[in-house]
């Protein structure tokens, strides 16, 4: 497995054209931006003004809001849909440039394909939570330019605090990761294609958070209210429901929709691991039995 | 332990278009000694690389099974460690160097060695490339790539499908040689299809030649080629007399002042006695054995008259 991770690593880190589009482009982004915003800064009272609007004042939490985008509706619309097309896009590209035939005789198959999650999750994860950090670091910055306070003081104990509640955030970040990357391996594995897949990746990453109004509006068609409970079942509910209840110890409250009922930290946990247990195992099978005729 | 390097038992595969059944392999049933090198040919869409991507556990066969040194492909996670491929053209990650692309798939199969990775690169000639992307490589090159990629993890059985595709002449030659010495000197069973018949000739101690996705012939090249009639080309005088005195039991043809004569070769002494005892002047006598691509061409044509 050590050296299967070495190889996927090598190959997928060394892939610049979708590594630089897909995933470095959040941190290299989000430097850019601070950049700008900073230069900007230095002449313009409103850019400082805005940019300490934005801000929590609080490193502790600025850092974790990257995650959103991941974690969250509606950030998640969007924010999935490069990460997403990403992993997709290297489960269809063996397909694509044939490399699979001379990659499966070398090893069984499912190990192939965990292995290849496992190295995008790792990929996607360092990448946010460099992004992360830079965001924090802009911050910490801007508030500078603007002669504010920016905290906590970095302390052993503002630190000892901080990483429980970073490694909450982690942990959500992980879950839809793992959710995202086994939806993109099905994806890949069933289109073969590159352009396929992330076509595939955009429509998951849009229609999947969009599916309360989408329920909503057919239990009004069919006349069954019930059919809205439903999006309890969905990973970009259960998901931020996992935050909610990280965050705020409580349930996430959709006011609008009062039939449904909230379930619990564990349930959520459960029904998320259903999903990525269901999309790898049928990933794997037909993965397993399909023919690598190209 | 088996001496056999590959068995390909009642192997038949159907491919699923839409509503058709397309038969790619038919019952094929082969037996293949280890230490040899195996040619496979057929034309195209015969179902050789179909039958190669079974044996290299990339399509699951609709009947039957195969075997490598015993031990069965798909259920047995052992069998494919002895056998390396290049399979129906060598493609690889063009973003990554050739050395990359090795190292990947030493990695994959956990037998990562450096050494081996520069020795194979000597070995195919792209010492000198090594560290240039893929991308820029030419279709020789990306096919010797694959050559080293096949022989990456030591294995006993070597599989090459179509190696010499895209080599140049000075490469084919290098190609043949390297093959055979892959077997004679090294002990490696060589499994190969090749759409260039004359190179199987010169590589392959035996041949089978598979048409409409079944085995229509078996056996030694050389066995093949004797089994079929030769031709001998005599010039001799007078022809028309000479012509008279073989009909009664050969096929004879004059062309210009030559008299073909179709025959086994082993009869081409006593046809030349018997010109001689008419009192005949026999100038000069040529043996044209038929070559592997004659007989091949032959072989599939009959197989289709008689199908």
């Amino acid at each position: 497995m050590d050296n299967l991770f070495k190889a996927e690593w090598l190959k997928t880190i060394k892939n610049y054209m979708f590594t630089s589009f897909l995933v470095w482009i959040f941190p290299v982004g989000m430097a850019g931006f601070f950049a700008t915003m900073i230069a900007l800064a230095l002449i313009s009272d409103k850019v400082e003004a805005g940019i300490l609007a934005t801000s929590s004042g609080l490193w502790t939490i600025d850092t974790q809001g990257v995650w959103s985008m991941i974690t969250t509706f509606p950030a998640n619309v969007f924010g999935r849909i490069p990460l997403l097309a990403f992993m997709a896009a290297s489960f269809a590209s063996e397909y694509e440039w044939r490399t699979w035939k001379n990659i499966v005789p070398r090893n069984r198959r499912f190990p192939l394909l965990l292995t290849k999650i496992i190295v995008l999750i790792s990929i996607v994860m360092i990448s946010l939570t460099m992004t992360s950090f830079i965001s924090g670091i802009g911050y910490a910055l801007g508030y500078k330019i603007g002669g504010a306070a920016y905290g906590p003081p970095i302390t052993l104990s503002a630190i000892l605090e901080f990483i429980p509640q970073y490694a909450k955030i982690l942990l959500i970040g992980l879950i839809s990761l793992m959710v995202l990357a086994t939806m993109a391996a099905l994806t890949g594995i069933l289109t073969r294609s590159i352009l396929g897949g992330m076509l595939a990746a955009f429509l998951i990453s849009t229609t999947e958070p969009m599916a309360l109004p989408l329920l909503s509006f057919f239990s009004g068609v069919f006349d069954r209210p019930r059919l809205v409970n439903l999006y309890k079942y969905t990973p970009t509910y259960n998901i931020e429901n996992i935050r909610s209840w990280f965050d705020h110890a409580q349930p996430l409250e959709i006011a609008s929709q009062a039939l449904i009922t909230e379930p619990s930290l564990a349930v959520s946990i459960l029904i998320c691991v259903i999903w990525i247990v269901g999309f790898l195992a049928l990933s794997s099978w037909i993965f397993y039995r399909q023919d690598l005729t190209e | 332990m088996t001496n056999l390097a590959i068995e390909f038992k009642n192997l038949s595969k159907t491919f699923r278009s839409g509503k058709e059944q397309v038969l790619a392999v038919d019952s094929l049933n082969l037996d293949i000694d280890a230490g040899q090198v195996y040619g496979f040919l057929g034309p195209n869409g015969a179902g050789k690389s179909t039958t190669i991507r079974m044996l290299m556990d990339l399509v699951r066969p609709s009947t039957g099974t195969v075997r490598i040194f015993g031990s069965d492909v798909h259920s047995d996670p052992g069998a494919l460690r002895k056998a390396g491929a290049l399979v129906e053209g060598a493609s690889f990650y063009e973003y990554l160097s050739g050395r990359d692309n090795l190292v990947v798939l030493a990695h994959t199969s956990a037998k990562y060695s450096p050494d081996r990775i520069n020795m194979l690169l000597d070995q195919v000639s792209l010492s000198g490339r090594a560290e240039q992307r893929v991308r820029g490589y030419s279709m020789g090159m990306k096919q010797r790539l694959g050559i080293a990629a096949a022989l990456l993890d030591d294995p006993e059985l070597v599989i090459l499908d179509e190696p010499t595709n895209g080599l140049d002449p000075a490469g084919i030659q290098e190609m043949r040689v390297f093959i055979r010495s892959l077997a004679h000197e090294h002990g490696k069973t060589v499994f190969l299809s090749s759409h260039q018949l004359g190179e199987v000739e010169q590589i392959c101690d035996r041949v089978a030649i598979i048409n409409e996705g079944r085995i229509i012939r078996e056996g030694a090249v050389t066995e093949l080629l004797s089994s079929e009639k030769s031709e001998l080309h005599l010039q001799v005088t007078p022809l028309n007399q000479a012509a008279a005195t073989l009909i009664p039991r050969w096929q004879v043809r004059p062309e210009g002042d030559w008299l073909i004569v179709s025959a086994p070769s082993a009869d081409a002494p006593e046809i030349i006695k018997h010109l001689i005892y008419k009192d005949l002047q026999v100038h000069q006598a040529l043996i044209k054995r038929q070559s592997l691509e004659e007989y091949f061409l032959t072989a599939t044509k009959n197989e289709k008259k008689n199908g």
